[in-house]
């Protein structure tokens, strides 16, 4: 695939992130925390290339700087905000720290359990080995919702139809960053195909370690604590300093695909021996 | 400096500014600078997202910065840290001053203090022997007899100096003593900072300092917004020239400038004392009679400003067109003359007093950002009429329906008068012009879209209402209106009806008269009306027909060399890095390798370098000037004197002029304040301010025990200013929904506040309700006399209109005002706190008719 | 650095949770997918029964078989459109046929429930139409579908993120297929007792008893699971565990037990049909809840069971 339609030759995902975007490779984020200022242009990016309506109360929530919660059907990017100041630190960490900063998103799972679950096929691995809800299929049967080992899949309340983030599939077709990854002023988000985005996380997190930042890790990248028990990878992974659940993720998500066959074969037999038991007693009467 | 060039700086202090929310396309720098191993340092009242990305976060209380800043002076002076090779021949350090000079140890005024007339004379503060005119073109200040006689002397000889530091009265020895109190107990006592952490900042300033180091300051309105904030900036370039670091790579000042093109507007120039391009405004009861007496008061003998005539004439040039002649003084006399100070304070105060009419609010949104919101709303209440341009309904347009002072109960609707007329806007993708950034980059954008049903382009109502106003002059002999009859108002208009901008930045750049050639240099300027320019500095933007600079995109490529010549242009002279010679020693060789920029080169016998020098490019490091021809302007300065724009050539740690409230930065206390100023208890606050007492403006008196607390306001990266683009958008308005005030979490345990509880602020100018942000983020502090003190911060974003909403923080601040600027205090007051809600007068529900 | 080698996270978890929000999202099905599992219950144990009364009895002089047909073929038929009725874009029910997806209990679920209901109507048809071997043929694959129908849902349910369901799988299936099982023989005692048939009722009350038996001993393996996953709490308290202790246990389980021994034996059916109903839709509530606790669905994730 050439540019896409806006670019003759160079695309513009090349310009501003370095990525050559071609079917058939796998694409994903590198979210790095350390390098997160908060400042939900993320957030509002996607809304707006999106076309997603608020879903807060306008309310104050309490909860930091953090007033849309979680991610939602209409919240595909989402920021939350930790803050750890009750020592009142002064001289800090090196890169982000004491007031954690963390852009979620979908993490594109491979395997991805919402996928797995969605028995319509609308939920599908596209060109790109992203994960994108087909909305012409979907028929809101909600069942990628508690699939999600993250949380972040929901059926919208206004259409009936199971929304996430899509990786920007259009923008990818047209040879652009996503959304969100293009307005990220610090490069916390990165994009790209994950054999590039999946070293330089692991040179970045040495990189730290050597500047004094002993407790970032990486999470979701293969062999990392966010890809275990069958998910092979997410691609959207992150960057840490603190602990996964600090953040609402799961230190060790699960695949539930694999639960599904003792599961059947505890309920059949069960049903089996009961059904042998009418059988040895008899149903009808006794003639 | 340019944003960019902060990938470059070994320690980038941020200090009176949440530069991560409010600048983070700028921020972004920064970070490239922490991923080379630069140190970030954040010294502000809150720990922000800023905060959150620093090596060091220093907590102030707000208003102590200059205690702050004189604190780590002290400590390079004494310690001896400072850059001597680059400050001694580079700075005024070593200049003598006037024996009468008295520095405010006493009783907290400088020598010069007429209390009567609450101002300062400003003759002990001259080089000695010397009066010294101004860095800017406003060169003009009150000194006893003939002042072009006496600044003329400037080109008798250098002013005198002892390059051995050991006069007395040098400025080196007077900022020894004047900084002597400046003791790291002192600053911990003043400003709250724990002492070691203030010696660490000081000591990550000084060790990335120096031949290979360089550091940077971004500051912004946390600093700005103070009576004292001028001094504040001054202390700020005291420490930068004490270290060298002024217009080297990664050096700097970074003033981190606000709306997209406030640096634009004050260049081309909303300021009501300046004339486009830093030029003064004729005033009234100034020797401004004449254009030659204007000329012969406001031009500099010696240094640029010298060339000030050539920039004047330019400009009324441009204003009248062929009706300017030199007869009549190129139509001098049709300017406007001011009488004092038209600043925004004084304008709110002049509504509230029912001496302005009528008020054109175009862009602004003065019912949430004006200081005393509710002043602001009675004047607005009565005005005859109200025109507000902007791009939604905003809470100035509303506020006889919506405002506080109905609310309050105050004044009902139909007790207003003021008839407002709102009128759409058009947003800047919806026409065609040019930013002005922080960095002085100009950079031009084109129309995307059509603007929506009648909005229309500032451009386009302002040009339509000279038209209009012209014809309604028309054929008039009165002598005031020539004014307006002879301005020269021909902007072409396209298909659209829409006036072309790029027209109007062809006036700015400048033309020869006789034939409208565009001009390419602004040494090409005249005297003699042969040339017509909207503003010298902007010259060359639009250097010929079709080339308009601001529109070039050529970056550097990752091999440099990173000043990006070709992408926009950055006024003066597509300068990047003004004041670039300072990046040479006064040899013209490099202070190092790393921190090379512009070098003198002996075999093409010019300054080269990857930017455009900021000196005469053929001047030698050697040159001295002839001081028996009695040399004027930059004839007057020496190869070795890099700061151009100053009357000597050096950069200025003590200012002989310029400054309306002392030639050293002094810590006074914020107008209103919980605390004493141990410096000197009788003088808490800057005698010199802006103060105007009315029944709607009262100030608390200093340590006033009914308003325990400090205050500040700040900004959220969600909204944007008065709010209206981002309140009225429900992506940005859900992020931060609604108004709140961040309260330290043992202020909180103590009355008893929970996260989200309303609350009751107050002042002596009005309450407001919020709610409670109970956080850890800010701390208390101990006042100099000891006693605890907390610091609670509210961000000013919200009114009554659109999606997120809340109380105005500016019914809480004074109108009060920095000395020199005029600026208000909205950083840092006094206020108290009380949980709870305020009581609302209900409006009665009117009966449909 | 070798990508492949764990990273050991950088200390234990405190049990710190992120503002105390929930990190999983609640499934949300409502009444309808509880009454559906129920219905779908009821007429997979059913067709079981028409099937094991066919071997007994090819006469089926009591008329058992036949009813067990009906009623099965009703519930597959009214099972699926309680189903569809709660997909939130319904007209699109049809999109499940589109694909066959093994790892999706919902997929080959919806493939089984066709084949049920098709599988039911050739048995009911045919024996309607007095083609008794086709009906007989027929029987064997409506069995079978009957069985996967009755207790696949509870495979739906714990093959999810869900902390609840998916914390002790094999038992939860076991307290369904009991449950479903007991609610068909209830439901075919209640049919056969108002059509006179005495002693079948009979019969079919004590297969429904032996399946409650079941069903409160898988209970209790769930429950045990369940503590041990730590993910217990929405079954102790709040309005799902009073649904399930009030609706499930005590009407389900215990009344049906003492409504027999006061002879009132119908009454007692009724009491394990509406009792299972109830018994889902307190395990579906208190999944939602379960999905809302941000311990249990982060400890539970971290003590990793499959
Ligand atoms: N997102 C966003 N960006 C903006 C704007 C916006 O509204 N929203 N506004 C634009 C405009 S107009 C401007 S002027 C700039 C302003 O940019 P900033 O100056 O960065 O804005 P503020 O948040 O008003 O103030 C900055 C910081 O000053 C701190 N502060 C308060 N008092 C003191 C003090 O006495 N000393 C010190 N050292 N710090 C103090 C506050 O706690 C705050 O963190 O931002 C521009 N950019
Ligand atoms: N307490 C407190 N008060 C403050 C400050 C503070 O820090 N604390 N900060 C001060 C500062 S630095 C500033 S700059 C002021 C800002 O205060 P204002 O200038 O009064 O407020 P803004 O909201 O920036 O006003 C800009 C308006 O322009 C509109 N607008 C945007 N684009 C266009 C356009 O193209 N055409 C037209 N016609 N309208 C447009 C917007 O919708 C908005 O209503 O507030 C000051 N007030
Ligand atoms: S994070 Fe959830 S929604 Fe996203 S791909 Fe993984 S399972 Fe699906
Ligand atoms: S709600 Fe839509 S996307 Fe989700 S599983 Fe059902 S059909 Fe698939
Ligand atoms: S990739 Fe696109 S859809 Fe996904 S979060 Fe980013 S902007 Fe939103
Ligand atoms: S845009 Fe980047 S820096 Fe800003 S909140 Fe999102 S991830 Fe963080
Ligand atoms: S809002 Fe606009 S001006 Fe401000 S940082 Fe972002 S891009 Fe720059
Ligand atoms: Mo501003």
């Amino acid at each position: 695939m050439d540019g896409g339609l806006i670019n003759r030759g160079a695309q513009e995902a090349e310009r501003t992130a370095g990525a050559r975007i071609e079917p058939g490779r796998s694409y994903g984020f590198f979210t790095d925390t350390t390098l997160c200022i908060g400042c939900k242009a993320c957030e509002v990016a996607c809304k707006e290339w999106n076309g997603l309506p608020a879903d807060g109360d306008m309310r104050l929530s309490g909860h930091s700087y953090d007033n849309t919660g979680a991610l939602g059907a209409e919240t595909w990017r989402h920021v939350g905000f930790v803050e750890r100041l009750d020592d009142r630190p002064g001289e800090m960490k090196p890169f982000q720290s004491n007031w954690i900063m963390f852009s979620d998103v979908c993490k594109h799972c491979d395997p991805a359990p919402c996928l797995e679950a969605c028995p319509t096929g609308a939920l599908f691995r596209t060109e790109f080995d992203t994960v994108v809800v087909q909305q012409d299929i979907c028929n809101g049967c909600a069942y990628c919702v508690p699939a999600c080992p993250f949380g972040v899949v929901e059926v919208s309340k206004a259409d009936g139809k199971a929304h996430k983030c899509t990786l920007c599939h259009d923008r990818m077709k047209g040879g652009m960053e996503p959304a969100c990854a293009k307005a990220c002023p610090t490069d916390s988000i990165q994009f790209g195909a994950l054999e590039d985005l999946i070293p330089r996380a692991h040179q970045r997190v040495e990189h730290l370690h050597e500047m004094g930042q002993d407790r970032a890790y990486l999470y979701g990248a293969p062999g990392t604590p966010g890809a275990t028990h069958g998910i092979k990878k997410l691609n959207a992974f992150f960057l840490l300093t603190e602990r996964p659940e600090v953040h609402g993720l799961p230190s060790e998500p699960v695949r539930p695909a694999p639960r599904a066959q003792p599961s059947l074969l505890a309920g059949l037999g069960t049903l089996a021996g009961l059904a042998a038991a009418a059988l040895v007693f008899g149903l009808g009467s006794r003639r | 400096m340019p944003q960019w060039d902060l990938a470059r700086s070994d320690v980038v202090l941020v200090m009176g500014s949440n530069m991560a929310e409010n600048h983070p396309i700028a921020f972004r720098f920064a970070m490239q600078a922490k991923l080379r191993g630069a140190t970030l340092i954040h010294v502000d009242p809150r720990f922000t997202r800023t905060s959150a990305m620093c090596d060091i976060y220093a907590p102030i209380r707000a208003g102590t910065d200059i205690a702050f800043l004189g604190g780590i002076i002290h400590y390079l002076l004494e310690n001896d840290l400072w850059f001597r090779e680059w400050a001694i021949p580079y700075t005024n350090i070593a200049t003598i001053i006037e024996d009468g000079f008295a520095g405010p140890e006493g009783d907290g005024t400088f020598s010069g203090w007429n209390k009567e007339e609450t101002r300062y004379s400003t003759e002990t503060w001259q080089y000695k022997g010397l009066t010294v005119p101004s860095p800017l073109a406003e060169a003009w200040m009150e000194t006893g007899g003939d002042f072009a006689e006496r600044v003329s002397h400037m080109r008798d000889g250098p002013p005198p100096r002892d390059e051995t530091l050991q006069h007395p009265n040098c400025v080196y020895q007077i900022m020894r003593r004047h900084f002597a109190r400046y003791t790291p107990e002192m600053v911990e006592r003043i400003t709250g900072c724990p002492r070691d952490l203030f010696i660490k900042v000081c000591e990550a300033m000084a060790r990335n300092s120096g031949r290979e180091r360089t550091g940077a300051i971004c500051y912004a309105v946390g600093w700005n917004h103070h009576t004292v904030g001028a001094q504040i900036i001054r202390a700020g370039a005291i420490l930068m020239g004490l270290l060298g670091n002024v217009g080297r790579p990664g050096a700097g000042m970074l003033a981190l400038r606000g709306h997209t093109s406030i640096q634009g507007s004050t260049d081309i120039a909303t300021l009501y004392d300046m004339l486009p391009g830093y030029l003064p405004q004729p005033h009234a009861l100034r020797p401004h009679g004449t254009l030659e007496e204007y000329l012969k008061v406001e031009t500099a003998p010696t240094g640029w400003w010298a060339e000030f005539p050539k920039y004047a004439v330019s400009l009324l040039r441009a204003y009248y067109g062929g009706e300017a002649s030199e007869a009549n003084g190129w139509g001098y006399d049709w300017l406007a003359r001011i009488v004092g100070d038209h600043s925004m304070l004084p304008i709110s105060l002049a509504m509230d007093n029912g001496v302005i009419r009528g008020l054109f609010v175009m862009g602004q949104n003065p019912a949430v950002g004006g200081s005393n919101s509710k002043l602001v709303q009675r004047g607005l209440a009565k005005l005859d009429w109200l025109v507000v341009r902007d791009i939604a309904e905003t809470d100035t347009a509303t506020f006889w329906r919506d405002g506080h002072l109905i609310r309050d109960g105050e004044m009902r609707p139909e007790e207003i008068g003021t008839e407002v007329f709102l009128m759409p806007g058009a947003l800047s993708g919806e026409k065609a012009g040019s930013f002005t950034n922080t960095h002085r980059l100009v950079q031009w954008h084109d129309k995307v879209v059509d603007a929506p049903g009648d909005s229309t382009s500032e451009l386009w109502f302002v040009d339509e209402l000279g038209r209009r106003i012209r014809k309604l002059y028309a054929g008039s002999t009165r002598p005031e209106d020539k004014a307006i009859l002879n301005l020269r108002w021909n902007y072409p208009r396209d298909e659209e009806d829409e006036p072309d901008a790029e027209a109007v930045l062809c006036e700015i750049n400048g033309y020869r008269c006789a034939d409208g050639k565009l001009l390419s240099d602004f040494k090409d300027l005249k005297e003699d009306g042969s040339t017509a320019c909207g503003t010298w500095i902007y010259l060359g933007v639009f250097p010929e027909p079709g080339k308009n600079l601001a529109r070039s995109r050529k970056a550097d490529g990752p091999e440099g060399p990173g000043t990006h010549l070709g992408w926009g242009f950055a006024w003066p002279a597509n300068r990047r890095t003004l004041n670039n010679r300072a990046s040479a020693d006064p040899d013209g060789r490099p202070w190092s390798e790393r921190k090379k920029l512009i070098t003198w080169d002996e075999e093409k016998s010019e300054w080269s370098g990857p930017d455009v020098p900021d000196f005469p490019k053929d001047k030698r490091p050697d040159f001295e000037p002839d001081w028996s021809k009695k040399p004027k302007g930059m004839e007057a300065h020496s190869g070795s004197d890099p700061f151009i724009m100053i009357a000597d050539g050096r950069a200025a740690l003590f200012s002989p002029s310029g400054m309306k409230d002392g030639p050293l930065p002094e810590h006074y206390e914020s107008v209103e304040t919980p605390a004493t100023n141990p410096l000197h208890p009788g003088m808490s606050s800057s005698p010199a301010a802006k103060r105007w007492d009315q029944h709607d403006n009262r100030l608390a008196p200093p340590a006033d025990p009914r308003y325990p607390h400090m205050l500040t306001t700040f900004r959220l990266t969600e909204h944007h200013s008065g709010g209206t683009p981002t309140r009225i958008v429900t992506t940005t308005a859900e992020l931060q929904p609604e108004m709140f005030c961040e309260i330290p979490v043992e202020l909180a345990g103590r009355i008893g506040i929970r996260m989200g509880d309303w609350v009751v602020l107050s002042t002596e100018r009005g309450e407001i309700e919020t709610r409670a942000m109970v956080t850890s983020r800010l701390r208390p502090f101990r006042l100099p006399d000891g006693r605890e003190c907390h610091q609670l911060a509210l961000p000013w974003h919200f009114g009554w209109s659109g999606f997120a909403t809340g109380d105005v923080a500016n019914v809480l601040t004074a109108v009060v005002g920095d000395a020199n600027t005029g600026m208000h205090e909205n950083k840092s007051l006094a206020c108290a706190l009380r949980p709870g809600r305020l009581s609302r007068v209900q409006r009665p529900r009117r009966e449909a008719t | 650095m070798n990508a492949m080698a764990p990273v050991p996270l950088p200390e234990p978890w405190q049990g710190e949770t992120y503002h105390g929000r929930p990190t999983l999202k609640p499934a949300e099905f409502d009444w309808k997918v509880a009454t559906y599992i129920a219905v779908q219950g009821v007429a997979g144990a059913a067709q079981l029964l028409a099937g094991i009364s066919r071997t007994e009895d090819p006469e089926d002089r009591d008329g058992l078989a036949s009813r067990a047909r009906a009623l099965a073929f009703a519930g597959s038929i009214i099972a699926p459109a309680i189903l569809i009725g709660h997909l939130k874009t319904p007209k699109r029910w049809y999109n499940m046929l589109r694909i066959v997806r093994p790892q999706s209990p919902m997929s080959w679920g919806s493939w089984v429930l066709t084949a049920f209901g098709a599988a039911s109507f050739a048995a009911w048809g045919a024996e309607r139409m007095g083609w008794r071997r086709a009906a007989d043929l027929a029987q064997i694959p409506a069995s079978l579908a009957g069985a996967g129908a009755a207790s696949y849902t509870a495979t739906l349910l714990s093959t999810t993120s869900n902390p609840l369901w998916a914390a002790a799988r094999a038992p939860l299936a076991a307290q369904f297929a009991a449950s479903s099982m007991a609610g068909g023989a209830a439901a075919m005692a209640l049919l056969q007792r108002s059509a006179g048939k005495v002693e079948s009722a009979r019969r079919l009350e004590r297969l429904s008893a032996a399946a409650l038996g079941a069903e409160t001993a898988a209970s209790m393996m769930l429950s045990d699971a369940q503590r041990r996953a730590g993910v217990s709490a929405p079954l102790k308290k709040g309005p799902p565990a009073l649904l399930h202790k009030a609706g499930a246990q005590a009407l389900g389980i215990a009344a049906p037990l003492v409504l027999r021994a006061l002879g009132r034996p119908a009454l007692a059916s009724a009491a394990i049909l509406i009792g299972s109903a109830l018994l889902r839709q307190a395990v579906l509530r208190a999944g939602d809840e379960s999905a809302k606790r941000p311990l249990d669905s982060l400890g539970f994730a971290r003590e990793v069971r499959r």
